[in-house]
């Protein structure tokens, strides 16, 4: 069986956690790092935005100074996410194009990454099913986003788990379109969401959540995740890239 | 200008002057692989006239010279919303 790098549950400011996904990239593109599977959480809490989104039409950037939340763009397409420090988990999958678990095809390997999430809720006791393209629903809400993107030869998927959500909180940093009503779209996303905790009527805990995700990985994808870190060539790249990129203007501001 | 294909959003601004493009930007929330192409998408519609066949064929020219894969967004709708913006109605 392949053997996979895990790295545990980390906390990190939004600008490291982009930095840190596209520096491992870099390095399994350069053959300098394993494929990886990768838990993380974001502290302060922030919104993430795809990266064709214009970021003013998405992001209310005056309440997110104001509510002390960044904002970041992804190298990953799809749209905005508010990842809460108490709320959220994400979890990224980098791994060479050609590694055997990862269909070539971009659709079918959604659904390939996709059942490890949906294989690790179930472990947890969430009726999880995958919905193509990109989501995971439970009893036909959305518990989990993914996105993906390749590069370099290099496949990176990453994407939210929703442990507890408030969706009021959610549309004070996320612009509402201005065709909708304000109070029609909340309770239409509360429809449409769910989280862990209304699935299992009780908060399970991160790392319980990531524990569970990584059993799932392993079994869908048929690799073994043994616990690493990072390298010193990573953690340099990623500081590198959160100061430069992520952090930057150019970059946030770029659409 | 938008639209939603999917529950997916793509706008567009293009500045036109005398029926030539002249910049293009597209953004939302779908997928395009390689990214890329949304770039060579709005490049090769600069200098295009505001012509829905000329529109269609260059963006389906950058795609297939890219090799791109489109998600949650088709060629037709990237034509469609570039012509949206510059005022003119779809045949």
């Amino acid at each position: 069986m392949e053997t996979w790098r895990l790295l545990e549950l980390s906390v990190n400011t939004a600008y490291m956690n982009m930095a840190i996904d596209e520096a491992i990239m870099r390095a399994v593109s350069q053959g300098r790092a394993p494929n990886t599977v990768r838990f993380y959480r974001w502290n302060p809490s922030a919104v993430s935005i795809g990266y064709f989104q214009a970021v003013r039409r998405v992001v209310d950037l005056d309440a997110c100074r104001r509510n002390g939340v960044d904002v970041v763009r992804r190298i990953t397409g799809g749209g905005a996410v508010y990842h809460d420090y108490m709320g959220e988990l994400t979890y990224s999958l980098i791994a060479s194009e050609t590694s055997d678990p990862i269909p070539k095809d971009i659709m079918e390997s959604y659904g390939t990454i996709c059942g490890g999430i949906v294989s690790g809720l179930r472990r947890l006791g969430v009726e999880a099913e995958f919905k193509p393209v990109n989501d995971i629903v439970a009893h036909g809400r959305k518990v989990s986003g993914n996105a993906q993107t390749r590069r370099m030869g290099v496949v990176l998927q990453h994407g939210t788990i929703l442990l507890e959500v408030d969706v009021e909180k959610m549309f004070t940093v996320l612009r509402v379109p201005k065709e909708k009503i304000r109070d029609k779209l909340i309770s239409d996303v509360k429809q449409r969401v769910t989280s862990l905790t209304m699935e299992l009527g009780r908060k399970p805990s991160f790392w319980e959540v990531a524990e569970a995700l990584k059993e799932g990985f392993e079994e869908r994808l048929g690799v073994e995740l043994r616990p690493g870190k990072l390298t010193d060539w990573e953690a340099a790249e990623a500081e590198r890239l959160a100061r430069e990129k992520y952090s930057a203007e150019w970059w946030t501001f770029r659409r | 200008m938008k639209k939603v294909a999917g529950g997916k959003l793509v706008e567009a601004e293009v500045e036109v002057s005398d029926g030539w493009i002249t910049r293009v930007r597209i953004t939302g929330d779908f997928f395009a692989h390689p990214e890329d192409v949304v770039e060579e998408v709005e490049k090769r519609l600069v200098g295009s006239r505001l012509d829905p066949d000329e529109v269609a064929g260059r963006v389906s020219s950058a795609v297939a010279d890219l090799n791109a894969t489109l998600v949650g967004v088709s060629v037709t709708d990237l034509a469609e919303v570039v012509l949206k913006a510059a005022g003119v109605e779809p045949r």
